[in-house]
């Protein structure tokens, strides 16, 4: 390791040359100084845009006069080509906008695109100052047991990271696949996806330590020590874990199922390795809750086994009204939503003689139960307006105060006058 | 006030235009005088001010109780194409570097010394794009065929040394780097011979002449060689053949008893590769693999690979010069290490070049670079090497003194001759059965006519 470190320092005995020195000078001076223009201009867009490509084209004039007059220009050229890389970086988003949602592409630049791009500058630029090769051929130790050098090590890191990160679309694909191969519903879709990147990761790992030259015994020692560790601090993350694989297969929280948690219906959006994350509708909230408070405690789905909700509505109408009449128009009410279901078909019932009316419950069945509350608030107002139509009177809670007069006392009629 | 426009300028001055661009090509020509002024020509015909003052610090190597210098001194190490590098050859050359760099220190301890490794496949390109963005090293330790190269192609600088500095070296030595205006291509500074090494559990002592090695090898030696022109040729002098190929390049009629030679040469290689225990590779490093790994028991390698070798085999590790034959002493092909200057250097760094090279000629380092690998050779003729204390050693100074006789051939070639890829593709072709010993002496003679667009190989 302090050979590298050795190596990494002495990339600065460069500077000590006059060429090297001319051609940063010539790279880095338009660089400020368009840094400083862009901050003065900022309040002229077409100008301030203009102003990256003007300078970069500055920079290749000098570098064209420094090759014309037989200077060494190689590494000017090269910190020009990094800078318009990352420029196109930026129009490559642009393009990608056309294509891609925000949050994917967003994903997409930040977790692979721009450190992949960063990840390679730096790789092609320790290349000019020294040699990947050789720099790779530096001896980091033995790690149980194997004698361990840069590049391998390097090599495995970045290959797990592209497995973590460049797994989803992968996984995503070959799960739209099996979606419209086997017929299978969102649910499971997102399911399959997450059990592909979890075997794509798993194959990283395995394919690390196999490229790492790790033998059974040194994965033997790891797994000891991580027993050790799950048995003191990683137990409550190893038990979210295994409860996060068992939920998948067993399908109850999987990506878009609705649960009922703490009295609101809730959609599932993902289900990671530690925890779940759900939408709550009413607020937009999201929750995120340990995967083994699903595996431990009672859960409603309403995604179970289909995605329907049956749902209901309460009124009451004047005792005056005909039951028979209040019920069919209830379900005719019902039927004419266009977001209840026609089937099961609404049913209306009396549920009982309150104190101002007669009261009725309408039940129907609706495709999304993350639509229920909208879709009460509709059945609700559409019933008004039909009872209004039809005289039917939904009372305001009476009640019949009877007053008790006291009995007369005998009265004497008044004396006559003296006649 | 304002500025006139282009067109009244024009209407009042029609010259504006062609003065205009006039002034603009005078400001440009002299921009680049400036930069070419402030640093240094690419074109060595045409010196500029500082390429004068360089060329001038250039005659004579620094020396040792010169001033005090200080900075950053990059040194490219060429490795060879049958090098082996891992991680722990990596390590070991990083070790004897530092022993030098070490030593060196102790005179000048405000340097510090970086290495930088090359590849001798891409060792233009690579240095072509390095001393393009001003990186390049500022001494290169290079085989002594590529000095000259070198120099052509701008990636080094000459060097005119003293006479008194000439005179450690000796004259051969120095003539195949010399340059048509009497400044030198590089700085002699060791030599790899190649010898044989050779497991000493499996066998004592080596086989003096090819018959014996085709006795043992009957007798169960597993013997490896390598059909590379360069690695086989010691073959064509312990067969006589050694003059027909140098007579054959030179663009001569061979006599029937050359061209005889020659067919004996050839014909001795495939009935070698047709014994069961001889193994004839087109690469050298898959021989020293297998030698490595146990699957050979006699091979010919440089001198360069002994440290590894040496490292796995431990004391089973034996060292011999090549077996004669019936045409005479074998005739190995020595590898010379120069020192090259590079261009990229900085004054600073071109006086620590210079001193470093001034350095690693001397007796004393030369003689502790040779005893502490005993692999090498080395160049300083005051430097007796102690080969009553090494079989090794003497080994290595009897296959020197052999190779000696390689001289005509190489001067003759290049590196990337496109003559050595001919010879190369006959021998694979011969030693595989596809071509007959005397089809291959044809297709020799041939092929190996001298070419006129090959420049000489001074």
């Amino acid at each position: 390791m302090m050979h590298l470190v050795q190596e990494a320092l002495g990339w600065f005995g460069y500077l000590e040359r006059g060429s090297v020195q001319a051609q940063l000078l010539l790279v880095v001076l338009p660089l400020l100084g368009l840094h400083l223009l862009r901050r003065r201009w900022r309040s002229r867009p077409p100008l301030a845009h203009l102003l990256l490509p003007l300078t970069l084209a500055l920079i290749g004039l000098g570098i064209g006069l420094l090759a014309w007059a037989g200077q060494p220009y190689g590494l000017a050229l090269f910190l020009l080509q990094l800078r318009s890389a990352w420029y196109g970086l930026d129009l490559l988003q642009l393009l990608l906008a056309r294509l891609l949602p925000p949050a994917p592409l967003h994903q997409l630049q930040s977790r692979l695109i721009r450190p992949a791009f960063l990840v390679l500058a730096a790789m092609a630029l320790i290349n000019q100052l020294d040699s990947l090769a050789d720099l790779a051929l530096i001896s980091i130790g033995t790690w149980f047991g194997v004698q361990l050098d840069l590049g391998q090590l390097f090599l495995s890191l970045v290959i797990l990271y592209l497995v973590v990160v460049g797994s989803g679309p992968p996984a995503a694909a070959l799960a739209l696949l099996f979606k419209q191969v086997l017929d299978i519903d969102e649910g499971s879709r997102r399911a399959v996806q997450l059990l592909f990147r979890y075997l794509v990761v798993a194959l990283g790992v395995v394919w690390v330590c196999s490229h790492l030259g790790l033998n059974a015994t040194a994965i033997l020692a790891i797994a000891g020590g991580l027993s050790v560790g799950l048995g003191f601090g990683i137990k409550e993350v190893f038990s979210n874990f295994v409860s996060g694989l068992w939920l998948l297969f067993e399908g109850s929280v999987r990506p878009g199922e609705v649960l009922f948690i703490d009295g609101d219906p809730c959609e599932v959006r993902s289900l990671g390795l530690r925890a779940a994350v759900l939408w709550r509708d009413r607020d937009n909230a999201e929750l995120v809750i340990p995967n083994q408070t699903f595996f431990t405690s009672t859960t409603t789905t309403y995604t179970g086994s289909d995605r329907m909700r049956r749902s209901q509505v309460s009124v009451g109408a004047a005792y005056r009204h005909d039951p028979e009449q209040v019920v069919a128009l209830l379900e005719a009410t019902a039927r004419a939503q266009t977001r209840v279901l026609p089937f099961p078909p609404p049913k209306a019932l009396v549920l009982g003689y309150g104190e101002s009316s007669i009261n009725y419950a309408l039940r129907f069945w609706i495709a999304n139960p993350m639509d229920n509350v909208s879709i009460c608030s509709e059945v609700n107002m559409a019933v008004w307006k039909a009872f209004d139509a039809a005289g039917i009177e939904i009372p305001f809670p009476q009640m019949v105060v009877k007053t008790i007069e006291p009995a007369s006392p005998v009265s004497v009629p008044p004396s006559a006058p003296d006649q | 006030m304002s500025l006139p426009s282009w067109g009244r300028l024009r209407r009042h001055f029609p010259a504006a235009l062609p003065l205009a661009v006039l002034l603009l090509v005078i400001v440009a020509w002299s921009l680049r005088s400036a930069v070419q002024w402030l640093g240094r020509d690419a074109d060595p015909a045409t010196p500029g001010l500082r390429s004068q003052l360089r060329a001038t610090s250039l005659e004579g190597l620094e020396p040792v109780s010169g001033p005090q210098l200080r900075g950053t001194f990059y040194m490219g190490i060429v490795l060879d194409q049958d090098q082996i590098v891992n991680a722990q050859t990596y390590a070991d050359l990083n070790k004897r570097v530092d022993s030098l760099t070490q030593m060196f220190r102790t005179i000048y301890p405000d340097v510090t010394v970086q290495v930088q490794l090359f590849h001798s496949e891409t060792l233009i390109p690579q240095l072509t794009a390095r001393v393009r963005s001003g990186l390049g090293p500022d001494l290169l330790l290079a085989s002594g065929l590529i000095a000259g190269d070198l120099y052509a192609l701008g990636l080094s600088e000459s060097v005119l040394m003293t006479a008194q500095e000439q005179q450690q070296f000796n004259p051969g030595a120095l003539e195949r780097l010399r340059l048509p205006d009497g400044r030198l291509s590089g700085v002699p500074l060791l030599f790899h011979p190649e010898v044989i090494c050779f497991n000493r559990s499996k066998i004592k002592t080596s086989p003096a002449t090819l018959e014996e090695l085709l006795q043992a090898s009957s007798e169960g030696l597993r013997v490896g060689l390598s059909v590379n022109p360069i690695k086989i040729y010691w073959t064509a002098g312990a067969l006589g053949a050694d003059q027909s190929l140098v007579r054959v390049m030179q663009g001569e009629t061979l006599s029937p008893e050359l061209r005889q030679r020659l067919l004996g040469w050839l014909s001795w290689l495939q009935s070698a590769s047709l014994q069961q225990r001889v193994t004839i590779y087109a690469d050298q490093g898959q021989v020293l693999d297998d030698f490595l790994n146990d699957r050979l028991d006699w091979i010919s390698c440089s001198s360069i690979n002994i440290p590894t070798l040496r490292r796995k085999l431990g004391p089973r590790l034996g060292v011999a010069t090549m077996p004669s034959g019936p045409g005479g002493e074998p005739t190995p092909i020595s590898r010379e290490r120069v020192m090259v200057f590079g261009r990229s250097s900085s004054p600073d760094q071109r006086r620590i070049a210079k001193a470093m090279a001034s350095f690693s000629i001397n007796p004393l380092i030369q003689r502790s670079m040779t005893i502490g690998t005993f692999s090498l050779l080395p160049v300083n003729r005051f430097v007796p090497p102690p080969v009553s204390s090494s079989s090794t050693l003497r080994a290595l100074v009897e296959s020197q003194r052999q190779s000696n006789a390689t001289e005509p051939l190489l001067d003759l070639l290049r590196p990337g001759d496109p003559r050595l890829v001919a010879l190369d593709q006959t021998l694979v072709q011969l030693v595989f059965g596809a071509l007959s010993p005397e089809e291959a002496t044809e297709a020799l003679i041939r092929d190996l006519q001298p070419q006129p667009s090959l420049p000489s190989g001074r």
